[in-house]
């Protein structure tokens, strides 16, 4: 049956239950399809928007951690410079492994904002225990890398020009510096640099203590008294009286130079039984070699984050000697991760 | 009537959907350009706040420092470009090493931007030509200034530029301004830890 429109009276013959009938659910489709393009919608707003903030969150952690590591250095220079000020028991000024400076401090922080948690950790090294990286000679650089045409090469790098030592044709060219060194991380330029010699150079040696500034026989490694050509008997000498009873790694029992010169030999005879004076090994140890304090310091401040995960590093070597401005503590160097 | 009068308020309420849309969809990308455009600049100073924090006083020898082959580019501190030794990786992983680089707001093979070159002492020494990186390609101008203490050293910082060579002391702050080609300014003052206050000597 045909369905009419009645156009005399305006109205139609509708029929809205059927129609609802008809298009039964229509509506509730297209709702459905509306919330779910608005809600894929809002996820990925919502997945923009936490990616932001994490990285936002990322950056401000990043900040403080720098800071904070950087801190980390000027607390250090407080700590040596009232080391200094404090003198050893007897008056003297002597640093060992046991010194409240070389102690590493680790310091919990705290955000006030958001009360996230976070370490600074501050470790400081004796330079002075490092061979002389300026003023050893080609002898001792050979006995603590192994290796003669390197020690000839480092010689050479940091000296007046004798032979020819440059090689504009290698890759990067190369031309002696013909000067002191002033950063560990240069000896990377010398020719045939390989990694463990790199390694052997920048942890072994020192360029920034001043010509004339003794190595601190209290401090000094295994590696570096080897390298000045004091025997095994020597250094095994040394090495026990330094290190006590109770091994490397704890202090309380710890034997410490408290004077250079003949006091050295005169301890190593009281403390050990063995007299080596007049020996070859006697007379180095009595030399300008070794005194029993040091001026040079590297400081290692780490800055640890918890959440978000954030870590920087900042290497600064300090000289608590030789400071312009009659400073009592200077920087020397400074690397930041 | 009543499919008429829903038809129309549907027909209005996409129609405010989308335009809302639409300008969501613009203020999004206009977000994203911006905060792209920040990061891009956050970077490009990071990376130069870096470099001049690690600075190395290369070697205090004016008679070291030429033109000639073996003698190193002068390290120089202008008021818009800067060059000068530092230590860092040559790559990611790679052993540190003393490093000379430069940083310049110019145009480079028709592009204009923020360049920073970095290259091994040697390869400085035999005057090679750096491998340029772009860092900024919007930067229209660097302007640097550079702390100097004053006399009497009780009154407020002065600044100046340049500072000079760099041969013989290193500044202590910097002060960096990018203008790019917007008309934007980025302005951030950097350390050198092992810098000075006292400018070096006129030449």
């Amino acid at each position: 049956m045909k369905r009419r429109r009645n156009f005399s009276t305006g109205s139609a013959k509708f029929e809205p239950a059927k129609c609802l009938a008809l298009h039964n659910g229509s509506l509730l489709i297209l709702t459905l399809w509306l919330v779910t393009i608005l809600s894929v919608l809002a996820v990925a707003i919502g997945r923009y928007l936490s990616l932001e903030v994490r990285l936002a969150k990322y950056r401000k952690a990043k900040e403080q951690a720098a800071a904070l590591a950087r801190s980390g250095v000027y607390l250090a220079m407080q700590r040596v410079v009232r080391d200094a000020a404090a003198p050893e028991a007897g008056g003297r000024a002597y640093d060992w492994m046991g010194d409240e400076w070389a102690a590493p401090e680790a310091i919990a922080t705290q955000d006030e904002g958001s009360g996230a948690g976070g370490q600074l950790t501050v470790a400081i090294a004796d330079e002075a225990g490092k061979l002389p990286l300026n003023t050893a000679d080609q002898e001792q650089l050979a006995r603590l890398t192994g290796d003669e045409l390197l020690a000839q090469r480092l010689v050479d790098a940091r000296d007046p020009p004798d032979a020819p030592e440059d090689a504009p044709e290698r890759t990067p060219p190369y031309f002696a510096k013909n000067a002191p060194f002033v950063a560990p991380e240069e000896v990377s330029d010398v020719p045939d640099m390989t990694p463990p010699l790199y390694d052997v150079l920048t942890t072994q040696t020192s360029p920034y203590a001043p010509a004339a500034e003794p190595m601190n026989l209290n401090t000094v490694s295994s590696e570096v008294l080897r390298a000045v050509g004091l025997s095994e008997r020597a250094v095994q000498l040394v090495l026990q009286y330094r290190e006590g009873p109770d091994g490397p790694d704890a202090h309380e029992q710890d034997g410490v130079f408290q004077e250079g010169g003949v006091a050295i030999l005169q301890t190593l005879k009281d403390q050990q039984g063995v007299d080596l004076t007049g020996t070859a090994d006697g007379n180095r140890l009595i030399s300008s070699l070794f005194d029993v304090s040091s001026q040079t310091f590297t400081v290692v401040s780490e800055a640890t984050l918890a959440r978000p995960s954030v870590r920087v590093r900042v290497t600064a070597v300090i000289r608590r000697a030789g400071c312009p401005d009659n400073q009592p503590v200077c920087l020397v160097a400074w690397r930041e991760s | 009537m009543e499919l008429v009068v829903a038809s129309t308020m549907m027909a209005v309420l996409f129609m405010g959907l989308g335009a809302h849309l639409r300008g969501g969809v613009a203020v999004w990308q206009r977000a994203t350009d911006t905060t792209e455009r920040l990061q891009r600049r956050r970077v490009a100073l990071d990376r130069l706040e870096r470099d001049l924090a690690n600075s190395l006083l290369y070697d205090p020898r004016p008679d070291a420092y030429g033109e000639g082959v073996g003698l190193l580019p002068a390290p120089t501190f202008g008021g818009e470009a800067m060059a000068w030794v530092t230590v860092g990786p040559a790559s990611p992983g790679a052993r540190p090493a003393a490093r000379f680089v430069t940083y310049r707001c110019d145009a480079r093979d028709g592009v204009q931007g923020l360049w920073r070159t970095s290259q091994p002492i040697g390869a400085a020494r035999a005057h090679l030509p750096p491998a340029p990186e772009l860092l900024l390609p919007e930067c229209e101008a660097l302007t640097a200034r550079y702390a100097a203490l004053p006399e009497p050293p009780e009154l407020p910082l002065q600044w100046r530029s340049p500072w000079g060579s760099g041969v013989t002391a290193l500044p202590r702050l910097v002060e960096i301004s990018l203008t790019t080609t917007s008309g934007e300014e980025a302005r951030r003052i950097m350390a050198i830890p092992i810098g000075t206050l006292t400018p070096p000597p006129s030449e």
